[in-house]
């Protein structure tokens, strides 16, 4: 019996190790690293297919999803809202659908977010929500302290996959939220709804895991493309998972973007999902490698410019689950309690009534459920 | 892939299994492992015999702990597959090895699994293949091995009818029990009440030399220097006590009490943690002799002010338990209730939170007149703790003091408990608190409950978190059905249909309202209904936030359902009034409210056909 | 226990192999320029190489884990590893060639340092002491593979005895003493190193090894490396990491709240000279910007706060006396 595995393995080793590491390598100088930063992630394709391995994991459009646009948008039957509604009671135990099912919903998701504008116009009330990242079991919290979507509106700022081991189940749910009630539900992207992070953060790794392909991973960053990138509650308030662009001045600019394609290295609409707010005024150098960091100054500029009350955004993990900042011309919300199970933050959203009052829902994570000690996965420390 | 599987099914299925088991990914290797039945079925017995399992004693020795789970796992289901019991020991050789590995996990399985396929040995088997296993793995170098082969004893020793040869085997377990390594000394103690029992349970079998090494073993762990082997004794005390009774052999009693008193004054804390909180079963097994009991007392009274909390917490939770195997009512209150008045003041919350457990129970081993003196103020008292766990358990746990002193003597200090808990930061204390209120107010009595608690009911409604408002909304209505529809028209309807009218400004208060009324409709008056419900929620048929109106269709539907069991008087009201409603809801502009207005609308016809 | 903690081990070792693989290590500036290291990854592969012929078991959990790396523990573990490459270096350097400094490294597990440190100073004897099971596995690794092998046989003579591997269970007081002084010399310069040994220790134990060592040692530095629970009222990060650890691998840190600041950690060798930094100071501070940058080109950073929330709760201690 021959179990020796030296060749593969040592080859494997071989192709994990030298392909990144080059130690004449000098990666210091700025105007290189801001252009090159995302295409230097390496991703070797741990078991995949193989015929994935002769194709560019980084290009859009190979899962077929968007192959046959509708011209209008998708219409709600009796027969496709009983599916849905087959599919959300499935997903809301926790359950993923099959890869048929998942290409089904990815191809109705396209041809409803297709026709959501750059800046998706929101009625009040709404209920506003930050990252998620895979924390399944804190989403339903989340409903839980928010109440039910239909009943209540809801408002993510993306960031729904990468980093918590539920991360399928999760963008699952709120896309076949989003298909089932397109106007109840609005899910931006965020910087992690691209196909360079989520081979970085554990999506890609986990699709690869729960379904022994990158199909439905790819099916799902094809989709990221066409989720809108903004929106804006009642003309007041602006709603962005990252923060401002230097080269955006006003919410029309937004507009006319070219929203469906992968994230961006740079430029506005990269900004828009990487930015953050900084006590420094002006514009600055974001410690991310992506995006900038913005002041007050630049903050009250743009909300003065655009009649705006608030921009709300998220990306950044805070202590309290919110955080206002630029004398609140800004305020940040996140919504993954105790992040990456290891944080020890609580979470929050905000609820905007019709009269504009702002109430803030803080809430802690939700009884982590019981799993066999095999497959529990130990956060990452230092041991 | 599909195709080449159908033409090779005879021939491949084990080079496939053989193939993936090399897989590098490790996924493919637990998920080809899954599959181990479907290939014995495919091979046959015989092929399985020469060939698969040869080949998965090799994979037993050189993989990873998640395929070793598995293989263990499958091995147990294996016996109909070698062509059964009489060739059932070809499965032990790759068990053996996987109870011999490291992972706690896959040992586990694989003594499960040789526990299983023992089932199936005959009794030459076993003496010829089984037996011998468990003695090499006990004696083998590894700790691992030994760990395991604790584990497998009890598939055996009431199967020996041979007197000397379980005589052997129980040498062997005391070697196990005298082990170098605390892990296996722990594990053979951990065994040792299991084997007891199986003794207790076939009473005639087991010889006084048998009880001599069972002594022997149980003077090694009670006298271990191991608080992590010393405190499993308890349990084995308590096996060997139920074998004696059993028996009716009382002579060895003395002695094991004098052992019993010994754990439970142990220096070791985590020996008199084991001891306190097994302190009911330990107890009752000395209740045939009262004098016995009262000897117990004192080392009782000790463990309630024990210096280590987890100790007290743990006994905390067997006073009432211990208190009636104590007959006499006046040693309850001498000597019990002065221990409950003190732990009800610990310091640590854990203990007086374990203590509300089940102090309540108390009251029923006293009179009435001595529950109020005795018992009441210590309740009171717990109910203004600081902590909200003590407070919860205590009105989770009142029924009983109600059903001995009524709980009218409560009420002054209920009130304050409920109110506070009932602003509780954390939610689920709040949620807590209301899924007791139907059980309190069917305790109460209607009258206590208008006075004090029906505003506290209402101003649930306007929590902040959703899942609060939802709970206040079903208490609304299961209130209802206790107190009636006259109460909740009186108390509640009209008191919400009061309700502040420039809060309903605000969407989630309408939403609640309109939830509220909902909700009520099954349990109220046909007149309550039309004549308070309707009103209102057809007034918000015309409300400015779609999730409104299309909740408002849902309320009509369940509106008519109630409505239409009264045709004469209500088909009016129906027909002229809500269905025309429903029509101009199902053309809203927008599609939920035209979807759910569509639902409810057949539904509506569908009931009025 | 014994197992639970020796197999922290191979998380140590998979997240080195994993930022080597990222690139973050070798530091060029730290490692290679100013300690002089050459053929860091290169050791390491072929450790990890000849590991699967030692257990297959063990090298596939490693081989695992190395490949699902977050950037927050790459910077973490270059943090750290490069760290006490500096506080070795700089230590060894301001002694003479002619003066003996003995290296001990105490739970040293799969660390390699010790090739390069035999290699650059010839007047230092290096003991790395651990579990007995650790040791043996390291043992046959390091005979097994030749490269390795003629690494640490690096004297003309071709033969060391600057080299120890020796076991010792560091929780049992009697033993680490007859070890130590068996094993080591007295009145050399020492450095004591300690990279996540003394959090999986009971109080008692590790102030009865920190005194051990501090006095059979006449003069020396003690680097050692930790979590620290933090001491914030607000702050849940190390209640929530002993909870973590202990439900999904049975794994202690009795101590995390104890010493859960800079200050209370300092307090375990309050009769020596400390200097103390958590690893957020030494990220901000110590590391220059060509080398942040340097890395931030390797893998995206993407949430600077966690970064932050991780390295606040790891301290570098340096103790002399």
């Amino acid at each position: 019996m021959d179990m020796d595995l030296d060749v593969p393995m040592h080859d494997a080793i071989e192709e994990q190790l030298s392909p990144t590491i080059d130690e004449d390598k000098n990666g210091g100088e700025r105007d290189d690293a801001g252009g090159n930063q995302l295409t230097t992630i390496n991703t070797t394709n741990p078991n995949g297919d193989d015929e994935d391995d002769d194709v560019d994991l980084n290009v859009g459009g190979g899962s077929g999803i968007a192959d046959h646009k509708s011209a209008k948008p998708l219409e709600l039957n009796s027969s496709n809202i009983n599916q849905l509604d087959q599919w959300i009671e499935y997903l809301s135990k926790c359950q993923i659908l099959s890869e048929d099912d998942v290409a089904k919903l990815c191809k109705m998701a396209v041809d409803v977010l297709q026709f959501e504008e750059n800046v998706k116009p929101i009625n009040v009330p709404v209920t506003i929500c930050g990252d998620v990242h895979g924390q399944f079991h804190d989403l339903i919290e989340l409903f839980k302290i928010g109440g039910p979507c239909p009943d209540t509106n809801y408002l993510f700022m993306g960031d729904y996959v990468d980093r918590g081991y539920y991360s399928v189940e999760t963008v699952s749910y709120l896309v076949a939220m989003k298909v089932r009630y397109p106007h109840r539900i609005t899910i931006l992207r965020g910087n992690h709804e691209s196909r360079q992070i989520t081979q970085v953060y554990g999506f890609y790794d986990e699709c690869l895991r729960k379904y022994g392909s990158a199909a439905v991973w790819k099916m799902f960053t094809d989709l990221f493309d066409y989720f809108p990138i903004t929106a804006l509650v009642d003309n007041k308030i602006f709603c962005l998972h990252g923060g401002l662009s230097p080269m955006i001045e006003t919410v029309d600019q937004v507009r006319e973007l070219n929203r469906i394609q992968e994230v961006p290295h740079e430029g506005p609409m990269c900004d828009l999902l990487w930015s953050d707010p900084d006590d420094r005024g002006g514009w600055g150098i974001s410690p991310r490698g992506a995006g900038f960091t913005f002041g007050q100054d630049i903050s009250e500029q743009f909300n003065h410019t655009n009649d705006l009350s608030l921009i709300a955004r998220a990306h950044q993990l805070v202590m309290e689950g919110y955080a206002w900042s630029h004398q609140q011309n800004v305020v940040t919300i996140f919504s993954a309690p105790n992040y990456c199970y290891r944080c020890g933050n609580q979470a929050a959203i905000m609820e905007v009534d019709e009269n504009h009052s702002r109430q803030f829902l803080q809430y802690d994570p939700s009884v982590r459920p019981g799993e066999p000690a095999v497959s529990r996965k130990t956060p990452d420390y230092f041991l | 892939m599909a195709a080449e599987n159908a033409k090779s099914k005879d021939l491949y299925p084990l080079a496939l299994l053989m193939d993936e088991l090399k897989h590098d990914d490790i996924a493919n290797r637990v998920e080809a492992m899954k599959k181990l039945d479907t290939i014995a079925i495919a091979l046959g017995s015989q092929r399985t015999r020469e060939e698969l399992i040869p080949f998965l004693v090799e994979v037993a020795q050189d993989d990873e702990d998640e395929v070793f789970a598995v293989l263990a796992e499958e091995l147990g289901k294996f016996v109909p597959y070698v062509g059964g019991p009489e060739y059932a020991t070809i499965l032990l050789p790759p068990l053996e090895i996987l109870a011999s590995t490291e992972e706690t996990l896959v040992r586990d399985k694989a003594v499960d699994s040789l526990n299983a396929v023992a089932q199936e040995l005959s009794q030459d088997q076993l003496f010829h293949d089984f037996i011998p296993l468990i003695e090499h793995l006990a004696t083998a170098d590894w700790f691992s091995s030994k760990v395991s082969s604790c584990g497998l004893f009890k598939s055996v020793i009431v199967r020996v009818k041979d007197d000397s040869l379980r005589k052997d085997l129980l040498a062997l377990y005391l070697q196990l029990v005298e082990d170098d390594t605390p892990m296996v000394r722990r594990t053979a103690a951990k065994n040792l009440p299991v084997i007891i029992d199986l003794l207790t349970q076939n009473p005639g079998l087991s010889t006084n030399e048998d009880w001599d090494y069972i002594s022997n073993m149980f003077q090694k762990i009670i006298n271990d220097t191991q608080d992590s082997v010393k405190f499993l004794t308890v349990s084995c005390l308590i096996s060997i006590l139920k074998f004696f009774n059993t028996k009716g052999d009382h002579s060895h009693t003395r002695d094991l009490l004098d052992s019993a008193t010994k754990l439970i004054g142990d220096e070791a804390w985590r020996v008199r943690y084991m001891a306190a909180e097994k302190f009911d079963d330990l107890a009752s097994q000395f209740a045939q002799n009262d004098e016995y009991i009262a000897e117990l007392i004192q080392p009782f009274l000790n463990l309630c002010e024990d210096n280590e909390s987890d100790v007290r917490k743990a006994v905390a939770k067997q006073i009432p338990g211990f208190a009636k195997l104590l007959k006499d009512p006046s040693i309850v209150l001498s000597k019990v209730v002065p221990a409950v008045q003190s732990l009800s003041m610990d310091e640590s919350e854990g203990v007086r939170a374990s203590l509300a457990l089940t102090v309540t129970n108390l009251v029923t081993l006293m009179s009435k007149e001595e529950a109020i003196d005795h018992m009441l103020p210590i309740l009171l008292n717990m109910l203004k703790d600081e902590f909200p766990d003590v407070r919860l358990n205590i009105i989770a746990n009142l029924k009983v003091v109600n059903d001995v002193i009524g709980v009218d003597l409560l009420s002054e200090s209920l009130l304050p408990a409920i109110t506070e808990l009932a602003k509780d930061v954390n939610w689920r204390v709040r949620m807590a608190i209301i899924e007791y209120i139907p059980i309190l107010a069917e305790q109460l009595g209607v009258q206590f409950f208008d006075q004090q608690l029906s505003d506290l009911c209402l101003s649930w409604l306007w929590d902040t978190v959703f899942s609060i408002r939802e709970a206040a909304v079903a208490n609304l209505k299961k209130l209802t059905e206790i107190f009636g529809s006259d109460w909740c028209r009186d108390e509640i309807i009209l008191k919400l249909l009061k309700f502040d009218s420039q809060l309903l400004e605000n969407f989630v208060y309408r939403f609640t309202l309109l939830s509220a009324l909902t909700a009520l409709v099954p349990v109220v008056s046909m007149e309550v209904v039309s004549d308070q419900i309707l009103p209102f929620v057809s007034h918000l048929a015309d409300d400015a936030v779609p999730n409104i109106r299309f909740n408002v269709s849902k309320s009509l539907a369940a509106i008519v359902e109630k409505l239409r069991k009264d045709k004469p008087t209500y088909d009016e009201t129906i027909k002229k009034s809500i269905m025309p409603l429903l029509d101009r809801l199902v053309k809203d502009d927008d599609f939920d409210v035209q979807y759910f207005s569509k639902i409810s609308l057949e539904e509506c016809k569908k009931l009025l056909e | 226990m014994e197992k639970v903690v020796q197999q922290t081990d191979y998380d140590a070792l998979s997240c080195r192999l994993a930022a080597i693989s990222k690139g973050y290590l070798p530091s060029v500036a730290f490692q290679v320029q100013r300690c002089n290291y050459h053929g860091y990854k290169e050791m390491h592969m072929e450790y990890l190489h000849s590991l699967k012929s030692v257990s297959r078991r063990i090298h596939s959990k490693i081989f695992r884990a190395m490949q699902n790396s977050f950037p927050v523990m790459n910077y973490g573990t270059y943090l750290r590893t490069v760290s006490i490459d500096i506080q070795i270096n700089d230590f060894l350097k301001s002694h003479s060639k002619f003066q003996n400094v003995q290296i001990i490294n105490l739970g040293c597990g799969s660390d390699l340092r010790m090739i390069p440190i035999i290699k650059n100073f010839t007047n230092v004897t290096y003991i790395d002491i651990d579990y007995k099971d650790s040791i043996e596995m390291k043992r046959k690794i390091l005979d097994q593979n030749r490269a390795l092998k003629k690494a640490l046989e690096s004297d003309d003579d071709g033969e060391t005895n600057r080299y120890k591997l020796i076991s010792c269970d560091l929780n049992d007081e009697a033993q680490t003493v007859r070890t130590l002084s068996e094993s080591t010399s007295s009145d050399s310069p020492t450095i004591v190193i300690s990279e996540c040994v003394l959090c999986y220790m009971d109080d008692h134990a590790s102030k009865q090894l920190i005194s051990v060592v501090l006095d059979i040692y006449k003069t020396g530095i003690w680097i050692s490396y930790d979590p620290i629970g933090g001491s914030k009222f607000s702050d849940r990060f190390g209640i929530i990491m002993q909870s973590n650890l202990r439900e999904s691998r049975h794994l202690e840190m009795p101590t995390l709240m104890i010493y859960n600041s800079k200050e209370t950690y300092s307090s375990r060798f309050a009769n020596c000279n400390v200097e103390i930094k958590d690893m957020w100071d030494i990220f901000e501070n110590d590391i220059p910007k060509e080398e942040i940058s340097r890395l931030k080109s390797l893998q995206f950073l993407d949430e600077v706060e966690e970064l932050k929330i991780m390295q606040t709760h790891y301290v570098l201690l340096k103790a002399s006396w």
